[in-house]
């Protein structure tokens, strides 16, 4: 009964406690609400780096010293629950103004996002007095916006603008490179790569370091496979569309399989198994057990040579290791050279890397004008090279140049396109059985042709599932521009503005070409889905 | 302390207010000037809610609201077969009162659009009937030659058919986009019947002229713009027009010049034009 009743006190203090708990946070919450003649802009992003968070804070006491009266709050929420947290505050109506996006879905993006389309056609004011002070806030970008995240390919309008760019890179340990390897430089073929690999580790244990040269995980593993698999089939595009020149996209390249333009047997797909497993020997043993975080922190307390990862770590890999770092390339095959080289046409270009890290203006803001004056201010040459200084990432916008220490994280633009491979079939039911049936090719019992044959018995069904899934997706979009095209349409019929019946009938077409095509596709695919089309 | 929530307290009313002011700015924003402009944004719950509360005002064009309800209504979610039924019925009466205005002509492919992508389960062969209707009657109009379009896919793409009918619909699509006028219309057709000639296999020199139409109609989507420059320039390479394929090219670097097919665009350009 004594028990029972302390349980009871407990309880009901703790109830207390958690309410003036959460009283005192309202009630310091409304002191930080803005005063008359101010506007709190708010930001929120899922970049917890401590250089990535440093640089948007210095971006945002810039702007507020410069814009008396206007406040910039930084929200950085956890990558894990980034997307349901914002999607919450959206629904609820207390969104930020600013938000990093992290999902294209049409319907959500033309619910509670504004089209950025008629800003960025102007020039953005902040450039004003540079090299680009004429050019569109589009064109100020290194890739004009061509890319999903922000233009969206089925709304068809620009709905945010990137901070940076992406690419991967070996990040290495120079301090133990110089120790065990001496003045060697950095290999320039992938037959290079091997030789160097086993001569460390031939080294390490002559010391008895307990290093290894290569560190993976299963997250890493996945670019360095897409790299050079990727590599393999840079011919194949030629087979299969007739010229070097053309793409291949995940619902493509399933189509392809299901109508046996390629297969498990196609000598360049093969290949590229192959060296998947052939590179996966250079990783130390168990590395597809360990996380992500977990091969970040081996590689960071000195216990790997170099490690295969995104210029996005670059910056919160410096302000941590203990070493000195060094940047190279992870070269694929050369062209015609023995073991891997048959297939390939050259090293890959990188022309196609998209900017990133994109920003949208969220409909519920207060102040959406004030709001895209801080998006201009944070992607003007000065704001996106305070920024990139700042965070280590590499610039977005035309004329900023990285800095000396990120230069080997630019984008090679010279070269050829790559290949498609395993993961361009997408992440859905083929992508998992990619996935679930890969320990047949890794480690000492795996093979080549074991995984082919796991691969070749279940990845058929798999891809119809995929395709049949995708038609019903895009019938979607298909339907929606059916309202959208008859809007665009009755506008432009109505209106008295000559330029602004150009501008609706400029939206219409481009909506009823993207509709045609995209119907066009479904019908393909599934008279394909029927029986293969001769 | 009294004078302390006093403040608060008119902080608190100020907040409010604001809030209030900030809330009706949303509203106001999100519901945008028109309940077409919601609709041309994907806002069709709220454009539906606009439009039916129109129609009840003194001295509304009736006939227009009532198509725009019709439109809206189709993709209000969640998405029901009796929304489609009624759509189809508003469409219906719209064009009963008159089949021949640019209302009643959107209406009736509209009806062919219901049939052919909206309905859970498409009847392709009702779809052909109301898009042949609109040609047959109105095939010079933009709605007739938009109803052209989307017959050519269903015929070309339709399941179990020989691929000798199939090159005969192809040839007849061909031969019918002749009659196009509209610039709109012709990009679509040639855009479609290009992509057909590559999947069938029908031939470099038929998609070539496919794509090349399109493109002096005037491909509007910067996205499709980028592909059909660099095909364009590829079929010609390959059928030996080295002119065509040069302008082609050139245009593709200078309009895109960040691609990862600049260095193998470049080389062909150099073996096309050994001299420059």
């Amino acid at each position: 009964m004594k028990r029972e009743k302390l349980l009871m006190i407990t309880g009901f203090s703790l109830l207390v406690i958690i309410f003036f708990a959460a009283s005192l946070n309202i009630w310091r919450r409304a002191s930080n609400e803005e005063k008359p003649g101010q506007k709190i802009i708010r930001i929120a992003h899922w970049q917890l780096e401590p250089p990535v968070r440093k640089a948007f804070d210095k971006l945002a006491q810039i702007y507020m010293d410069e814009h008396p009266g206007v406040i910039i709050e930084v929200i950085a929420v956890p990558e894990r629950t980034y997307s349901q947290w914002f999607m919450t505050r959206l629904v609820g109506g207390f969104a930020p103004d600013i938000i990093e996006m992290r999902t294209n879905d049409a319907a959500m993006i033309s619910r509670y996002f504004l089209p950025l389309t008629d800003w960025i056609e102007k020039p953005n004011p902040y450039n004003a007095q540079t090299p680009i002070a004429d050019v569109t806030w589009r064109n100020s970008f290194i890739d004009g916006l061509d890319n999903d995240a922000a233009y969206h390919p089925q709304l068809l309008d620009y709905y945010g603008v990137p901070l940076s760019q992406f690419t991967n890179r070996f990040i290495y340990n120079r301090t133990l490179w110089r120790e065990v390897l001496g003045n060697t430089p950095p290999p320039k073929t992938y037959a290079e790569l091997v030789e160097l690999c086993n001569r460390f580790t031939a080294e390490a244990k002559k010391t008895n370091r307990p290093v290894v040269p290569f560190l993976s995980s299963v997250y890493h593993a996945t670019g360095v496979y897409q790299r050079l698999a990727s590599s393999q089939s840079q011919k194949l595009i030629e087979k299969l569309r007739g010229s070097p020149t053309q793409a291949i996209y995940n619902n493509d390249f399933g189509l392809d399989y299901v109508r046996g333009n390629w297969s498990f047997d196609t000598p360049e797909m093969v290949s590229g198994l192959e060296i998947m497993r052939d590179v996966s020997t250079l990783f130390q043993s168990g590395y597809e057990a360990i996380s992500r975080e977990d091969g970040v922190f081996k590689f960071l307390q000195g216990g790997a040579l170099m490690i295969y990862t995104g210029s996005w770590d670059y910056g919160s890999f410096h302000d941590q290791a203990a070493f000195e770092l060094g940047v190279m390339d992870l070269p694929v095959p050369d062209p015609g050279s023995e073991g891997f080289g048959q297939y390939v046409a050259g090293q890959p270009s990188e022309g196609s890397v998209a900017t990133s890290a994109t920003f949208s203006l969220a409909r519920q803001s207060k102040y959406p004008e004030q709001a895209v004056d801080f998006m201009q201010f944070l992607t003007s040459q000065r704001g996106n090279r305070l920024f990139a200084e700042a965070s280590g990432w590499l610039p977005a916008v035309i004329g900023v140049e990285p800095s000396d220490e990120l230069k080997p994280f630019y984008p090679r633009l010279k070269g050829v396109r790559n290949g498609p491979e395993l993961t361009t079939l997408g992440q859905q039911n083929a992508g998992r059985i990619i996935t679930s049936e890969r320990y047949k090719l890794l480690g000492p019992k795996g093979s080549v042709e074991a995984y082919r044959e796991g691969l070749k018995a279940k990845i058929g069904d798999a891809i119809r599932e995929d395709l049949a899934k995708a038609v019903l997706q895009q019938n979607k979009v298909v339907q929606r521009q059916d309202s959208i095209v008859a809007a665009f349409g009755q506008q432009a019929r109505t209106t008295t503005d000559a330029k602004e019946k150009e501008r609706l009938l400029r939206k219409l077409r481009e909506n009823e070409e993207s509709q045609t095509l995209l119907e066009a596709v479904n019908a393909w695919t599934k008279i394909n889905l029927e029986a293969p089309v001769k | 302390m009294m004078t302390t929530l006093f403040t608060r307290l008119l902080r608190a009313r100020g907040l409010a207010r604001r809030s209030l002011g900030a809330l009706l700015f949303s509203v106001a924003l999100t519901a945008g000037a028109t309940p077409w402009d919601d609709m041309s944004t994907g806002l069709f719950n709220e454009a539906h809610t606009e439009f039916t509360k129109a129609e009840k005002a003194p001295g509304a064009d009736q006939r227009t609201l009532r198509f725009g309800e019709a439109v809206a209504l189709l993709n209000v979610q969640p998405r029901t077969e009796s929304n489609i039924d009624r759509v189809y019925a508003i469409l219906e009466e719209l064009r009963t009162v008159n089949a021949a205005d640019e209302i009643g002509l959107e209406s009736r492919f509209l009806q062919g659009r219901i049939e052919q992508v909206q309905r859970p389960k498409p009847d392709l062969a009702k779809a052909d009937e109301i898009y042949s209707e609109l040609i047959r009657d109105h095939g010079a109009t933009l709605v007739g030659q938009r109803a052209r379009v989307k017959l050519a896919v269903i015929r070309i793409y339709a399941s179990g058919i020989d691929p000798t009918e199939r090159r005969s619909r192809y040839d007849q699509a061909t031969k019918d986009s002749a009659l196009l006028t509209d610039a709109g219309a012709k990009v679509q057709m040639h855009l479609m019947l290009g992509e057909v000639a590559k999947r069938l296999s029908y031939g470099n020199g038929a998609e070539l002229d496919h794509l090349l139409a399109a493109y002096e109609a005037g491909v509007t989507k910067r996205r499709l713009l980028v592909e059909v420059l660099v095909r364009i320039g590829d079929l010609a390479r390959l059928e030996g027009r080295k002119d065509v394929a040069i302008r082609f090219y050139t245009m593709f670097l200078e309009q895109f010049p960040r691609t990862d097919r600049r260095t193998t665009v470049e080389n062909f350009l150099a073996a096309l034009n050994p001299k420059s």
